[in-house]
């Protein structure tokens, strides 16, 4: 009996598996600013065309997303029309949203601004803009480990919500029923003058394509 | 769909296998989800690490037909992506035990099935799901698979054990926990020796620990998992045993589940 396969991925190009080889009780790459530190300013290139950065959006909620198209966890968020309709609901409330896709070139989900643009077409993205970070430099400033991989910060600049998109790990998208969207979570309550009851979750998805 | 459309190379296959070719009522024998992947390609353990999900199966029984949990093997350590995983490569078989009713008829066949779910990855991650089933004819008399039955019991030995002929115990020592194993004979903690949490919210994921020796035994030093939303209280996971050694000559690891106290 042949596997009946739900969701397609091409995987861009040739990439092995790399292995990394850690020193023992040690591992490469540092974690990112966790929540009450303030968000590392930076500068991308957006799909549109323009250099845009957090400076770019001072005294505004700011959303950060890491996407890759091609991952079955952000595939979940989008086939099914959750991510969109949580970034329009975003927008009507003035919070910018910024998409980044850290992937280097030749790696699953790195696009051109072309390509990108191709996407929020077709996919009815309702993000601000979308930046292309193929240095991955932003992605390891942050600490972006998978995709989805989100970080909410305040008009202040401080991060208050840095972790996955909600509390369901999985890549089915019956999953979405019930689960509880911790950037929404976080900036309903920041907006209410509340604490953010989870300021951070272990986020999940792929790993970002460094 | 664009971006979005269905795959269809399928990187893995699954099939139900058993140790037994002719079940007997009442009397339990073990059902396998044996799952082949093509090479380069891995799935997961019951915790699968930083990314990537366990194989699920929901079993479709006849009535009165009861499958206890799945028994998985010690997986291996794959570090990727600056991720700590737990998996499986070429061939993984999740074993359970099916108990036929004791009212179960000699001289019918039943079907035994359930639906798969897995995620098959290499450099990129595919979803799979299956339909697997398996036949099972039921007479007075149960009579063994030879092949499968000589393949599971290869498996079971790669099944954690219990404990033994060792203490364990844990406590918090600032920002790591401390694993402490005592034994009666002496004990060098090589630097292969190492721990697989079953859970992601105790100690950090990595591939190695600090491992210290002391006299007849050892201490293995953990920092505290970054998503602990509290402060851990037990330390549960497999004690791999150092490479090309088995724990007491049989166990790839132990199977822990050690209270976490102050020192």
């Amino acid at each position: 009996m042949k596997a009946i396969k739900l969701v397609s991925l091409a995987v861009l190009g040739t990439v092995a598996a790399t292995a990394i080889v850690m020193a023992q009780g040690q591992r490469g790459g540092a974690a990112g600013p966790t929540p009450g530190s303030d968000a590392p300013t930076f500068s991308l290139p957006a799909s549109n065309g323009k250099s845009l950065g957090l400076d770019n959006y001072k005294g505004k909620y700011v959303v950060l997303e890491w996407t890759n198209h091609q991952c079955p966890y952000v595939v979940k968020h989008y086939g099914s029309g959750s991510m969109q309709k949580t970034q329009k609901w975003a927008a009507d409330k003035g919070v910018v949203w910024l998409q980044i896709d850290s992937s280097a070139p030749g790696k699953e989900g790195y696009v051109t601004p072309e390509q990108a643009n191709k996407l929020i077409k077709e996919n009815g993205y309702n993000s601000t803009a979308f930046l292309i970070d193929a240095d991955g430099k932003v992605g390891k400033m942050y600490g972006a480990r998978t995709t989805p991989h989100m970080f909410v910060i305040d008009p202040k600049g401080k991060i208050i919500y840095a972790g996955g998109i909600d509390d369901k790990p999985f890549p089915d998208p019956s999953t979405l029923d019930g689960a509880t969207n911790y950037v929404k979570q976080a900036l309903n309550e920041a907006m209410a003058g509340k604490a953010v009851s989870v300021p951070t979750s272990r986020p999940y998805g792929c790993s970002v394509k460094y | 769909m664009g971006a979005f459309a269905p795959d269809t190379s399928p990187h893995s296959e699954a099939t139900l296998v058993a140790s037994v070719r002719v079940a007997q009522p009442g009397v339990p024998f073990w059902v396998g989800l044996r799952i082949k992947m093509d090479k380069g390609w891995h799935n997961y353990w019951k915790f699968p690490g930083d990314s990537g999900q366990a194989t699920t199966i929901k079993w479709s029984l006849p009535a009165g037909w009861k499958a206890g949990e799945l028994n998985w093997p010690v997986p291996a350590i794959h570090p990727q992506d600056d991720f700590t995983n737990y998996v499986y490569e070429n061939e993984v078989i999740l074993i359970a035990s099916v108990t036929p009713p004791k009212t179960a008829k000699a001289g019918t066949t039943i079907t035994l099935s359930g639906n798969a779910a897995w995620l098959i990855c290499e450099a990129s991650c595919v979803p799979a799901k299956e339909k697997v089933s398996l036949r099972i004819p039921i007479e007075k008399q149960a009579k063994p698979d030879l092949v499968w039955g000589d393949r599971i019991s290869k498996v079971q030995r790669q099944w954690p054990i219990a404990p033994s002929a060792w203490q364990f115990s844990a406590f918090q020592d600032g920002n790591d926990i401390i694993l402490r194993g005592l034994s009666k004979a002496a004990f060098n903690a090589p630097s292969s020796l190492t721990f697989i949490p079953s859970n992601g919210d105790t100690i950090k994921l990595l591939p190695t620990y600090n491992a210290q020796s002391e006299a007849n035994g050892f201490r293995l030093r953990m920092p505290v998992s970054e998503y602990a939303t509290k402060k851990p209280t037990r330390l549960k996971g497999l004690l791999v045993a150092p490479s090309g050694s088995l724990w007491n000559g049989r166990g790839k690891a132990f199977e822990l589940d050690v209270p976490i106290s102050k020192p």
